[in-house]
């Protein structure tokens, strides 16, 4: 009855990405519909994307997170790997700046986890990883010793000029776990892989090379303002586990296919209906791993309990419930797109395009709305330091904040390469002078605040958007919905929202009962 | 076995082929012994038979659920092929459908500046009387298209019952709705008739994943197969290859929309003409 598997096919690569016109990031065009642009790719979405086609599918429609997962992150939680990765920053961080030695691994250690409040089973957890690491790099962290800092942590990165090897050009962001330009290379951290393992875990090498054509698209002058070099198309890939440095090879073939069919996917399912969605079921997997009912694929999330999750018997109704839905997840993404991925657009043309009238015309419109020029003027201590912004500014930006959260990302150095963080901006603080736009600001996460100057970043952006992911939210808590239920008969009949879902869309009926 | 089964379904291999296990001698006569498995012992092979019953027992597992999910779209499957061998009983399939589509359809205007849709319009889509009219609407279009690519042939047994029930008064409001909108319709439907394939598979789409939603059919391999069948059937019947009809469908939202260009304002006739997921 159908045509034989032949495997997960590569798409059809894409002619041309479909970019915003100079109208919409003008934003002449009012925001409606479908958007007659794609979307702006992170390099988690390709990786989901080349994961599996349905795993982005979920992402898109249903406002899933990241879909690649290892074991250990699974057992033990993502949040010991970002402390993982954040601790080594900070080590790395103050030996080199000469606050610490090599030998103080162990007091720099109780210090962090004192400071983030870290469980005691964190704690053991991180402690085995960092045992493992440290056994490998003694030398490397004695060779740093004194040295000013040279390694920028967790630099974003977004470029509207990435190209592979057919040199269509499409825009890609994401942020690159440490570029250490001392030694002339990028490292992606991870605790996923295991002690014996002879290769990277799964797509992290992929991954890192993904955010190195994305940091080396970026124009020179940007790269050099920041990090103080420009020529990063021979640093060194490498993916680090606790256990083994693993080289990565830029000229790998499969890499190049892999993201265009990544794009080619996120644009069809963009665009596409049913057709689309079918063909990517069809494609489910990754194109060296199937996943398979009964087999699945354990380095996906999406696996577990979007795909092949366990039905509930009721309600009964469920298919036309989805039916109602589809629509509304669709409507949902859209919005994303036209709040979050034209913003993206808008800031990285605002730097990156070559028409220096458009350049400035977008400056003019997001600055003062959605991101604010800041200077440090000081470093207060190790998380807290204080900017300067343009008086005529403040306005604005006391407008923006007038919901008292205060929340910000802050950019150090620019939108297309800088350190980006959360940053809290502090009006009340007595040492803000509100009138001269000085303000206090705390920052999350590695920080590197008090070198700043030896990074040569002196200036940066704080940055706000609409909270667009709550629409993301929304898919999910649809979503949710779709796939809840209950199997027992008894405790269904007796279930207001079971009962309400199939009488709305079934020929049932439901009465209130007046309580005595 | 079971899981043989989803499995192979999943990844497109034919009915026939799906879920069979290579077994030992002792596994192939214990298996003769069930009544929901066929075996095939030149081959040294056995599998459940899609077509028989599972026990009771064997359904109230996962496994069980989405392969009796798989068994019962294999049967509207088989009833829309069926239909395909009588045109009188395929073509009321479609115009099931098609009614089914333009009922859910939601009716959503657009104006490339403020003000240029007509006031009775805007009146009447501002209105609570909007949700009723919306389904006269629906029946009135449903009707003329149907008429447009069909004619008015008495062998339609739907057709005529459908007419029947259109007698019903539209009321002024949306007579003045449908004049308006007539030209664009007009347009639209000029196209459609030149790909009746279009108008075919949304008809029978929207007539399966009825029949899907009724049987509680839930799993997405399931709705890709009745999806991909239904795409066979039409194909077939149209004397084009799958490939040209899913590229056709692929962009028809686009192309209904290039039907009206240089309009002013209009109906999103891309989300009238939708297919079911």
């Amino acid at each position: 009855m159908c045509s034989q598997y032949l495997g997960r096919q590569l798409r059809q690569f894409l002619p041309r990405w479909r970019w915003p016109k100079e109208k919409h990031l003008r934003e002449e065009v009012y925001r409606h519909g479908e958007p007659p642009f794609d979307p702006f790719p992170s390099v988690q979405d390709v990786i989901d994307a080349t994961l599996c086609p349905f795993a982005i599918f979920h992402k898109i429609y249903h406002g899933q997170r990241g879909a690649l997962v290892g074991l250990k992150e699974q057992e033990g939680g993502i949040q010991t790997g970002n402390h993982f990765h954040r601790f080594i920053a900070y080590l790395k961080t103050e030996i080199a700046r000469g606050k610490a030695d090599s030998n103080s691994v162990g007091r720099l250690f109780d210090k962090y986890c004192h400071r983030e409040m870290i469980d005691s089973e964190t704690r053991r957890s991180l402690d085995g990883y960092l045992r493992h690491w440290l056994s490998r790099k003694k030398d490397e962290l004695r060779e740093i010793e004194d040295q000013k800092p040279r390694v920028f942590f967790e630099v974003h990165v977004a470029s509207i000029n990435v190209r592979f090897k057919r040199g269509v050009r499409f825009p890609l962001e994401g942020i690159i776990d440490e570029i250490d330009v001392a030694n002339r290379r990028i490292i992606e951290r991870t605790l996923r892989g295991r002690e014996d393992d002879d290769t990277p875990p799964f797509l992290e090498d992929f991954q890192l090379w993904l955010l190195w054509k994305t940091i080396s698209s970026i124009n020179k002058s940007i790269l050099y303002k920041v990090l103080g070099d420009k020529n990063l198309e021979d640093y060194e890939l490498i993916v680090e586990t606790p256990y083994r440095d693993f080289r990565v090879n830029k000229d790998n073939p499969k890499f190049e296919n892999w993201a265009e069919d990544a794009f080619a996917w996120i644009e069809d399912l963009t665009i596409g209906g049913p057709v689309v969605i079918s063909e990517a079921w069809r494609n489910k997997g990754h194109h060296d791993k199937p996943c398979t009912y009964g087999s699945k694929m354990e380095e996906c999330a999406m696996s577990y309990f979007a795909c092949y999750y366990r039905a509930r018997k009721y309600p009964t109704k469920r298919g036309a419930l989805r039916e109602v839905l589809r629509p509304l997840y669709r409507a949902l993404f859209y919005e994303q797109i036209w709040k979050h991925d034209l913003t993206l657009y808008q800031l990285a043309y605002m730097e990156q395009y070559d028409d220096k009238t458009l350049r400035n015309e977008l400056s003019k419109l997001l600055i003062g709305r959605n991101v604010f020029p800041a200077k440090v003027i000081e470093s207060l201590s190790d998380r807290e330091l204080k900017l300067e912004v343009s008086k005529d500014l403040i306005t604005p930006l006391l407008e923006v904040t007038w919901d008292k959260t205060f929340n910000f990302d802050i950019i150090f150095g620019s939108f297309s390469v800088g350190l980006r963080r959360k940053a809290y901006l502090d009006f009340d603080d007595p040492r803000s002078n509100i009138k001269n736009g000085q303000i206090i600001v705390r920052i999350e996460g590695p920080t590197n605040i008090e070198s700043l100057d030896a990074l040569l970043i002196e200036s940066g952006l704080l940055f706000r958007e609409e909270p667009w992911f709550l629409k993301r939210i929304i898919q999910r808590a649809l979503f949710d919905l779709e796939r809840w239920g209950l199997d027992k008969d008894d405790k269904a009949k007796e279930h207001v929202t079971i009962q309400l879902i199939d009488t709305l869309f079934g020929p049932g009926r439901f009465r209130a009962q007046v309580e005595k | 076995m079971l899981k043989a089964f989803i499995r192979d379904m999943d990844l497109g291999k034919s009915v026939d082929s799906a879920g069979w296990l290579i077994l030992g001698e002792e596994d192939l006569r214990h298996l003769q012994g069930m009544s929901f498995c066929e075996i095939d012992r030149e081959n040294m092979k056995g599998r459940i038979n899609p077509s028989s019953k599972l026990p009771r027992d064997l359904l109230l597992e996962e496994e069980g659920r989405v392969f009796s999910q798989y068994a019962k779209s294999l049967d509207i499957i088989r009833e829309i092929r069926e239909k395909c061998e009588n045109e009188e009983k395929y073509h009321n399939a479609i115009v099931e459908g098609l009614r089914l589509m333009f009922q859910r359809a939601r009716y959503i205007f657009w104006e490339d500046e403020g003000g240029v849709v007509p006031n009775e319009i805007r009146s009447l889509v501002l209105s609570p009387r909007w949700v009723e009219a919306s389904r006269n609407l629906a029946n009135l279009l449903v009707k003329d298209l149907l008429l447009a690519i069909y004619g008015n042939k008495g062998e339609y047994r739907g057709l005529n019952a459908y007419e029947a029930s259109a007698q019903e008064s539209y009321g002024y409001d949306l007579l003045k709705v449908f004049n308006n909108l007539k030209s664009q319709w007009k347009k639209i439907v000029d196209y459609l008739r030149e790909h009746v394939e279009l108008v075919e598979f949304l008809g029978l789409i929207w007539f399966a994943f009825k029949r899907a939603a009724e049987s509680e059919i839930d799993y997405v391999g399931t709705r890709v197969l009745i999806f991909e069948e239904i795409l066979k059937v039409v194909a077939n019947k149209r004397s084009i290859t799958e490939d040209v009809l899913r590229r056709k469908l692929k962009i028809m939202g686009e192309e209904l929309d290039n039907c009206i260009e240089g309009d002013s304002w209009g109906l999103r006739w891309d989300y009238v003409f939708t297919i079911p997921w």
